[in-house]
């Protein structure tokens, strides 16, 4: 099979031939998400951690990949994703990340003031504040925040109490709030 | 319930490229560790698999070994290569040496029949003194016999014949009538080789699941039926089926089947 029709050729069929180990499928996929999938270890991990979380996931990608069913369009994004994210979370619980949990009411935080320093930052930027976040809050405000998961569902995967998961978000918040007056300030 | 401002630090992100938060990010690079990486999986699974297989192969051979020493345990076992003979005909005693009464010399001769199993009889008894070989290999068959004579050393005589595959051909051994009345000629050795594969069934006094001298008797027709002389693991092919060699004198004439 030749590299530029394996580039070339539809999502449905790149799986098929990743099923059948075809390595320049298995390449072309690779080509194809390895970017966006290190943006999302990125997240959740320091730089070397990430790239062996990337990795990971994509050879337990390609070993089961035979248990993927294509359902159109973002679907093998949505499930990679969901691997690279499996991947992170297994590395960090070797970490043993300490979750803190604050019994105490939690105030609702006032965005207004930081709107404007946001809207001048980049990714970089943003990713930077982010991975400065201790590991703890830091999983917990990429699963609510950007893979748009409620309090519930993140206390069972980390298998902590939903307090503790509100409290976690809580603290993220509260740091990032401290950084962007910090970088306002030194904008000012 | 997210704020805008972190719908905002979202959209920032789904939208970023990896260049902006880590340019030296070298995809060929992690490509080509991802390639090694993978590669040992592979070959471990390869080697699981030839594990399994070995495993299982020790594990018949050797609980097929166990049941015979068991079962025959003053027998040697037929030399067959390279998996045993299962056992077809037990022997309880091994026959002395006996004497040859008829035997004759011949040398290969040309097909009498190319139709298979239904023909092979009839062509078999087409022709006195000759083996049919209704296998789809070519056979060699050499036959190691022994002469004494009074006041003489014991003399060996090697007899070689091939078969072709469903072929009549003649098999060569020492005739008893040409040793004179004080001698006496005994079978040491029968050995039946597939041309092809370089498979030996080796028949000695002492192999099971015949000896040499019990096959013998069917090749001088002193006995009549069929005898199953071993097991070749191979076809000439080199594909893996096994299949029973037997002699079968029933029909009149010799047959390799």
């Amino acid at each position: 099979m030749r590299a530029d029709l394996v580039t070339n050729m539809d999502e449905a069929r790149l799986v098929r031939y990743c099923k059948e180990n075809n390595a320049l499928a298995q390449k072309a996929l690779y080509n194809t998400y390895a970017e966006p999938m290190m943006l999302v270890c990125l997240r959740y991990l320091e730089r070397e951690d990430a790239r062996e979380t990337l990795m990971d996931g994509f050879l337990s990608c390609f070993k089961n990949i035979s248990a993927f069913s294509y359902r159109g369009e973002g679907s093998l994004k949505a499930w990679l994703k969901k691997i690279m994210i499996n991947q992170c979370l297994m590395r960090l619980r070797k970490k043993q990340p300490v979750f803190i949990s604050h019994t105490d009411d939690l105030p609702v935080e006032p965005a207004s003031t930081m709107e404007s320093v946001w809207d001048t930052m980049n990714a970089k930027e943003i990713m930077s504040r982010i991975q400065a976040l201790p590991d703890g809050c830091r999983t917990v405000f990429n699963l609510y925040v950007f893979e748009g998961m409620g309090h519930k569902e993140i206390a069972g995967l980390l298998e902590i109490t939903e307090g503790t998961s509100k409290s976690q978000l809580h603290r993220a918040r509260q740091l990032l709030k401290e950084t962007l007056l910090q970088t306002s300030q030194h904008i000012l | 319930m997210i704020p805008d401002m972190e719908q905002r630090m979202k959209e920032t992100m789904e939208q970023a490229s990896l260049k902006e938060v880590m340019p030296d990010f070298d995809k060929e690079a992690e490509w080509q560790r991802l390639s090694q990486a993978m590669r040992p999986q592979a070959r471990r699974m390869r080697m699981r698999t030839w594990a399994f297989a070995a495993g299982l192969a020790v594990l018949i051979t050797g609980g097929w070994m166990a049941w015979r020493l068991q079962s025959h345990s003053t027998h040697e076992v037929a030399r067959v290569a390279p998996i045993p003979v299962p056992i077809a005909t037990v022997k309880d005693s091994m026959p002395s040496d006996t004497a040859i009464h008829k035997s004759f010399v011949v040398v290969s001769e040309p097909a009498v029949s190319n139709k298979a199993q239904k023909n092979r009889h009839k062509a078999a008894r087409a022709t006195a003194s000759v083996i049919f070989n209704g296998t789809p290999c070519p056979i060699e068959l050499r036959i190691s016999q022994m002469m004494r004579c009074p006041n003489n050393q014991p003399k060996a005589i090697l007899s070689t014949s091939t078969v072709e595959p469903e072929q009549s051909g003649q098999l060569t051994y020492k005739e008893n009538k040409s040793v004179g009345r004080h001698c006496s000629l005994t079978v040491k050795e029968i050995e039946i080789r597939s041309v092809a594969t370089g498979e030996v069934i080796m028949l000695n006094a002492r192999s099971l699941p015949v000896s040499a001298q019990e096959v013998f008797r069917y090749i001088t027709h002193e006995k009549k039926g069929d005898v199953l002389a071993g097991v070749f693991n191979y076809d000439c092919d080199r594909k893996n089926r096994r299949h029973n060699l037997r002699l079968n004198n029933r029909e009149g004439n010799l047959v390799l089947e």
